[in-house]
């Protein structure tokens, strides 16, 4: 092969694929589909009876979480049943892993896709359940996924070009 | 002047006019924070040590602190570009300790190969960017991120996140099995999967043939006296790939070839890679096959109450389901006094785990066993003799990534 044969062969695969269109996305004007299962920050589920927390206080989020981001201090009524005082989330700490929501028995922990969690104080990255409650209901990517119940996949079907 | 390096880094001078050099940590071309001590005559390298340890975050402790379910999430943070395939080894370790390693459903099993396949791919493309990127070829490394961003919302889809993972769980893929569509999905990715394109950029590039061949030879049998694994080991010319010697996960269930090449320079360790690129689609496309083939329903997790938790839906109203998830979130899997050593073939190389168990839900000692650490050395022996520029294409070639080496 004459010299240079190589890098001409280069230059035509450049030539070739500068001509189709970008792949990249202009974020924050353009924000991509974002898969089903995608693990934002933990929501809690606003529980219909009482209109706060569904959470029980059984306390396995506190265990399961590799990261001591969960704390949930819990009291007794006087009829000796339980109720949760505090629920502390520390968004700072948490890692996304999820195992809280696998191990939460009563589906209180919930899924959002919500992953803007800038904020100018390192205090306001430590939020309770109230804030929780807030964040899964205000969050309308979620909501709008789990309404037409999209298994995984289903978002990016059309984002690979075929060919 | 002497260098301020400490005591450990005094590196033996061979003459007296020689200029020491910091190559890094700082510096890009070095992947990271590697740090390389360069005993300079000119260009010429005449003496070489490498300085590690500035990613060092104590992961063997940390997962021993934690239970064996806690170390899911450190374990894709050792060689992060490569995540699921980490989180394999871990598991597998674990399994193995348990004696539970014939147990594992074949559904779980096609899917860890294809999603460690998947995670061998990413990290190559993360490796041939940045290797071409060193020698000048920048076009290589924005096309190897695009196909690279593609494989991370594979990844985002199936479980939930790009690089950090936390894929599977011991004794099967845990709540990460996937639907027909991510299959189609996958099979798109393959169909549309532009390496060819990276291809012919380098493999015939004359510039880039000059700078990698006949540059950083490694003979046979210093790779075996130095323990390397990996491509750094095919490139020279020694047939050993544990997805072969030492089939796991569907691997025996699956057709592939190992490229192997002689030369032992920087070029055949490039082949090696590319090679081993398009023998990754072929077993990912053989997955997603066998996958879509097997009867719907069958299961992705071990049917054993000591690993695998309960529907949840069960748990509020059941009461044996209840007691079994709590028992499994509070101790986790808890395996029987005893020690297990297992590896696999991550894109890097021989990726082992070694647990000790004194049959709490901790372990008891873990001990990794990374590929990039002990291919690492290697850097030091072939960089004497070679020029500055060829030490950069020595370390792309090599292909460490310091989060592993350091842990």
């Amino acid at each position: 092969m004459p010299l240079g044969s190589g890098v001409l062969t280069g230059l035509k695969t450049v030539l070739m694929v500068g001509r189709r269109k970008p792949s990249t996305v202009m974020y924050p004007e353009h924000v991509r589909d974002i898969g089903y299962r995608f693990r934002g920050q933990v929501g809690m589920r606003r529980d219909e009876v009482t209109g706060g927390m569904t959470c029980v206080g059984c306390g396995l989020c506190e265990t399961a979480c590799p990261n001591d981001v969960i704390r949930v201090d819990t009291s007794e009524n006087a009829d000796g049943t339980r109720f949760v005082d505090r629920y502390l989330f520390d968004v700072g700490r948490c890692v996304f892993c999820y195992f809280c929501i696998e191990a939460c028995p009563v589906d209180a922990l919930q899924r959002t896709h919500d992953f803007h969690l800038v904020t100018e104080d390192r205090r306001g990255l430590l939020i309770d359940g109230q804030k929780m409650i807030e964040i899964y209901e205000n969050d309308q990517a979620y909501r709008e996924a789990e309404q037409h119940n999209i298994g995984p996949g289903a978002a990016i079907a059309n984002w690979f070009e075929r060919g | 002047m002497a260098v301020n390096a400490g005591p450990r880094m005094d590196l033996e001078r061979t003459s007296p006019d020689s200029m020491i050099l910091n190559l890094g940590p700082q510096h890009p071309s070095t992947h990271g924070v590697l740090r390389l001590l360069l005993e300079l005559d000119g260009e010429e390298v005449l003496g070489c040590k490498a300085d590690m340890g500035y990613l060092h975050r104590g992961v063997e402790k940390l997962i021993e602190a934690h239970d064996y379910r806690g170390g899911i999430t450190l374990t894709d943070r050792m060689d992060y570009t490569a995540g699921p395939s980490n989180n394999m080894g871990y598991l597998m370790a674990i399994e193995k300790l348990m004696g539970i390693t014939d147990e594992i459903p074949l559904r779980a099993r096609y899917l860890r190969t294809a999603v460690a396949e998947l995670s061998r791919l990413a990290s190559h493309h993360i490796w041939i960017g940045t290797h071409g990127l060193d020698i000048g070829a920048m076009s290589a490394f924005l096309w190897s991120l695009r196909e690279r961003e593609k494989i991370l919302y594979l990844f985002e889809e199936a479980c939930g996140a790009r690089l950090t993972t936390s894929f599977m769980r011991v004794g099967g893929t845990g709540p990460h099995d996937v639907g027909d569509q991510w299959l189609d999905n996958v099979e798109a990715f393959l169909e549309g999967y532009a390496l060819h394109e990276i291809d012919t950029l380098l493999t015939e590039n004359e510039v880039f043939l000059e700078r990698t061949r006949d540059v950083g030879h490694i003979t046979r049998e210093e790779a075996l006296s130095y323990g390397l694994t990996g491509p750094v080991l095919r490139g020279s010319g020694v047939a050993w790939d544990l997805r072969k010697a030492r089939p796991y996960a569907a691997y025996d269930l699956v057709d592939f070839e190992l490229p192997v090449f002689e030369e032992g320079d920087v070029y055949a360790r490039y082949l090696v890679r590319l090679n081993e690129m398009y023998q990754s689609c072929r077993i990912i496309g053989q997955c997603v096959e066998a996958l879509r083939g097997l009867p719907s329903g069958s299961p992705s997790n071990a049917a054993l109450p000591t690993v695998t938790p309960p529907d949840i839906s069960r748990v509020p109203v059941d009461m044996e389901a209840m007691i079994n998830h709590f028992k499994l979130v509070m101790h986790g899997v808890q395996p029987e006094p005893g020690e297990a050593y297992f590896s696999i073939e991550n894109p890097k190389g021989e990726l082992g785990f070694y647990f000790v168990s004194d049959g709490s839900g901790e372990p008891y000692r873990c001990h990794v066993r990374s590929p990039s650490f002990v291919n690492l050395a290697i850097i030091e022996k072939i960089s004497v003799g070679a020029l500055i520029a060829d030490v950069v294409a020595i370390i792309g070639s090599v292909d460490i990534v310091l989060g592993e080496v350091d842990r």
